[in-house]
């Protein structure tokens, strides 16, 4: 009943063609970013913050530079958690060498970086696909880990290879508050996430989930595999890139190259499997999932076991997380392998007969 | 319809169950975390002395009721060895309790690492004993940095001493191969500078061997080993890397007693593992060796005998059992000390660095507090907040550690321009002013 | 994440023959001790943990069926 779009007429095909054709959409999408920038910096303490929404907002960056790779294109990368790290060390150096640089430019700077070593990295995709290149990516995540542990110039020859960010600064104002940094981040992720959104509508994002349902098909008819393949690389490296800078720089720190390990790909690709392939808002899903379920099951289980009378150590939490993480994939994967995003548009689907039964 | 009440009925239990288990905060209590790892790779370490972290704690409020009447609430979080969960263990144990944290005790130098950015913004005092960042012994950059009873630096230059030692002299070091099998990881790595220091100084070849984390794969580095035959091997690996490392070298058969590992390396899960291969292995001792001291009548009456001992029976004497002690200890002290300027009340994160920083323990009341033969006297100040610089050696024999040198001190000639050197680099990247020690109070 | 070391050992022999997995594991295995034993010095130490992938995407964009495999053709 609310839900409806009965009277909603399209004049243009701008207004046709609109993110949110529906009105409601609109002005839900409207008060869900009143509450994201009003609200919560009114409401939320330093602990939600730091350990909910900014690792949130920055993974969903993440999340969604690999949906643009997985999701819309079709092709496999382990090697996100590499690309992390790229665009942090790429940050970094540019921020201590060229010290007049503001930071936040260096983080942009270090998206392109990454975009480069992610264009050299997909080569290989032009002649292998699916299972293949994700070994080929392995290769491009390993390889990352080593170079940032024995090559001393990209951690500035500090003796222990662990490197701080610098101050967060703009034109004089201090960022280095919990809330300064939340803002931050969902600027980035809001602009970089509505950037990605429109490539995808767009003609390259056509041209991807061509090569992505049936390449050979694709190139058939005329659509350029290499160019296809090799943007789909390049900008979900400058996403990635960005959302690792971000994370180093606003959420660590301080961080050594363990922070961009393979448990940081496999991380991200469960985000966008649980959250769903090939759909934007399905990444920002699959991030909060990811985050939030490790942090409720800590806070959850021990009250839970205290209520039986069983009093569970934090060994036991922390062995349970990884088994219902587990049984979660797993659950996620045979019943709705198209993810959270697919549930959400079920949802949508049932709220516009609500509570009509036809 | 019924599975999806069910669901539903169980999430309300749930929710309710966890309004219901929140109790209103006392006033009175001193909050204590502790980060911990019962699982993941480096669990075998850090179980032990999790459990004398938690025990001595546990003694203090059954025995005293807490410090000078303030009961002390203690929780533990899992952090895996893994940075990030390490910092949200962090964000969420800080400001628990009526005062907050008093201090963290991460046990990774990784996390330390990400902590120190944290905690003076926090002001809350980080007790990184025997381990984290080497130069932040320098307490006038390193404000809310405590890395007692020794730092890496310490620990090489003493393992470089005890070398010399068996050798006949420093002058017997020229020419010698002295090779470092370290963890690929910000711990591993930071005594390379110390040790290419003393290289060049005494002029014996460093070897620098990483091992890639976790560590438990180290076949071709042994086999390195055995090509470039060096004299010594130092290892500095840290939970299944150690027993590999030795099983490794009995494999290749290098002479064990040629091997010496770091404090972090000397301990029963290193070498039971590796069975009969590990007998003569050397490590150092972070002061204290294996075994029951004074502090166990009390322990065994209060916290082992009523069963409220996390430990297992055969850990409780082991060597990272003790130093789980010795932490809680130095610590609860340190917390007695702030009490004694600011009051038996409970103490900020501030007041107990102040308590830190001005802790001095001397052997009469070490034999007090019951650690006689364990540690010896420490004084922590604004330009030292190492206290002392003293360590030994032991060598398991296949059954048990037997401590066979006395007591060494690093020599400072070594370490101190060293410290300067990477503290001044910190201080400017970061735009700290370091501190004038001779002003403070 | 041992199980992951499986993927270049299946790469090199080929993924529909067993006796190219037999002898892909020795290569892959082999291969890698020995090139952190005499390459590794050279690289500053540590190779053997991307080794075994190079070698595998070496192979992919060179010959990706595989030593033992059967060439993959695809149909439209």
């Amino acid at each position: 009943m609310f839900y409806r779009e009965a009277g909603q007429y399209k004049a243009s095909y701008q207004s046709d063609q609109a993110i949110f054709p529906i009105a409601q959409d609109r002005i839900a999408m409207l008060a869900l970013l009143v509450v994201a920038f009003v609200g919560v910096p009114l409401l939320a303490s330093e602990y939600v913050y730091r350990a909910v929404l900014i690792p949130v907002v920055i993974l969903s960056l993440a999340a969604i530079g690999l949906n643009v790779l997985m999701g819309y294109c079709g092709q496999v990368s382990l090697g996100s958690g590499a690309f992390m790290g790229i665009g942090a060390y790429a940050a970094y150096n540019l921020a201590i060498r060229l010290p007049f640089l503001n930071p936040f430019v260096c983080v942009l700077l270090g998206g392109f970086v990454s975009a480069a070593v992610g264009i050299a990295f997909g080569v290989p995709s032009l002649r292998i696909k699916g299972f293949y290149l994700a070994c080929a990516t392995l290769a491009a995540q390993f390889f990352a880990d080593w170079a940032f542990l024995r090559i001393k110039w990209i951690t500035n020859d500090t003796p222990s290879g662990s490197v701080n960010a610098p101050p967060l600064q703009l034109m004089g104002f201090d960022l280095s508050s919990p809330t300064a940094n939340y803002l931050v981040s969902l600027v980035f992720t809001l602009v970089l996430g509505l950037a990605a959104k429109n490539i995808v509508r767009g003609h390259v994002g056509r041209q991807w989930m061509a090569i992505r349902d049936m390449d050979i098909a694709a190139e058939i008819i005329g659509v350029r595999p290499m160019y296809a393949k090799l943007t789909a690389f390049a900008v979900s490296s400058f996403l990635i890139g960005v959302a690792g800078a971000l994370w180093a720089f606003v959420y660590l720190g301080s961080w050594e190259p363990a922070a961009f390990d393979i448990d940081r790909s496999f991380q991200l690709m469960f985000m966008v499997i649980i959250g769903g392939l090939g759909s934007i808002l399905g990444s920002v899903l699959g991030a909060a999932f990811i985050v939030l379920l490790p942090i409720f099951l800590n806070q959850a289980l021990p009250p839970f076991g205290a209520l039986f009378d069983w009093k569970i150590s934090t060994a036991t939490v922390s062995n349970f997380e990884s088994m219902i993480f587990g049984a979660l994939i797993v659950f996620f994967l045979v019943v709705e392998p198209n993810g959270l995003a697919r549930l959400w548009s079920v949802a949508k689907e049932k709220l516009r007969l609500w509570p009509f039964p036809h | 319809m019924g599975l999806r009440r069910l669901a539903l009925l169980g999430a309300a239990i749930v929710s309710a169950g966890i309004i219901a288990a929140t109790t209103a905060e006392a006033q009175n209590e001193q909050f204590i975390p502790g980060l911990v790892y019962r699982t993941g790779a480096y669990a075998p370490n850090g179980i032990p002395f999790a459990d004398g972290v938690a025990d001595y704690i546990a003694m203090l409020n059954a025995r005293d009721g807490g410090i000078n009447g303030v009961k002390i609430t203690f929780e533990e979080c899992e952090t895996g060895y893994a940075t990030d969960r390490g910092v949200e263990c962090y964000e969420r144990l800080k400001g628990k309790g009526p005062t907050g944290a008093s201090y963290f005790s991460p046990l990774s130098t990784g996390i330390t690492f990400a902590l120190t950015e944290k905690a003076p913004g926090d002001k809350i005092p980080l007790i990184t004993m025997g381990y984290g960042r080497a130069d932040s012994r320098d307490g006038a950059v390193f404000e809310w940095n405590f890395p007692l009873l020794g730092t890496y630096w310490t620990a090489a230059n003493v393992a470089i001493q005890h070398i010399a030692k068996e050798m006949g002299g420093f002058d017997k070091l020229k020419g010698k191969k002295i090779a470092l099998l370290y963890h690929d990881s910000p711990y591993g790595k930071e005594p390379i500078a110390a040790l290419e220091v003393m290289a060049k100084k005494y002029g014996f070849d460093f070897l620098p061997i990483p091992v890639p984390a976790p560590g438990s794969e180290q076949k071709s580095q042994w086999l390195q080993i055995r090509q470039q035959k060096p004299d010594y091997v130092l290892l500095w690996g840290w939970g299944v890397m150690n027993s590999a490392a030795v099983t490794e070298a009995g494999n290749v058969n290098y002479p064990r007693d040629h091997m010496i590992g770091v404090w972090w390396s000397g301990a029963e899960p290193d070498v039971i593992p590796a069975g009969e291969k590990a007998a003569g292995y050397k490590a150092l001792m972070l002061q204290h060796p294996a075994g029951k001291f004074a502090v166990y009548a009390d322990l065994e009456k209060f916290v082992i005998g009523p069963g409220k001992s996390l430990a297992k029976p055969d850990e409780i004497g082991s060597v990272l059992y003790n130093r789980g002690l010795i932490n809680s200890m130095l610590g609860t002290e340190s917390i007695r000390t702030a009490m004694a300027k600011f009051g038996n009340k409970p103490m900020t994160g501030e007041q107990v660095r102040w308590g830190i920083e001005h802790l001095d323990l001397t052997a009469e009341r070490i034999k007090q507090l019951g650690f006689e033969g364990m540690i010896g006297p420490i004084k922590v100040s604004c330009a030292d907040h190492e206290g002392t610089r003293l360590s030994r050696v032991h060598q398991w024999d296949g059954k048990k550690w037997n401590i066979i040198s006395d007591w060494y001190t690093a020599d400072d000639a070594v370490i101190e321009p060293l410290v300067k050197e990477t503290a001044g680099k910190y201080a400017t990247e970061k735009k700290i002013t370091p501190r004038d020690c001779s002003k403070e109070s | 994440m041992l199980a992951l070391k499986a993927l270049p050992v299946l790469v090199l022999g080929g993924f529909t023959s067993v006796p190219g997995a037999i002898v892909g594991g020795l290569i892959i295995g082999a291969g890698e001790k020995l090139s952190e034993v005499f390459l590794g010095p050279a690289m500053g130490g540590g190779i053997e943990i991307w080794f075994a992938y190079v070698v595998a995407l070496l192979f992919l964009l060179v010959r990706p069926q595989g030593l033992f495999g059967e060439r993959i053709i695809e149909r439209v």
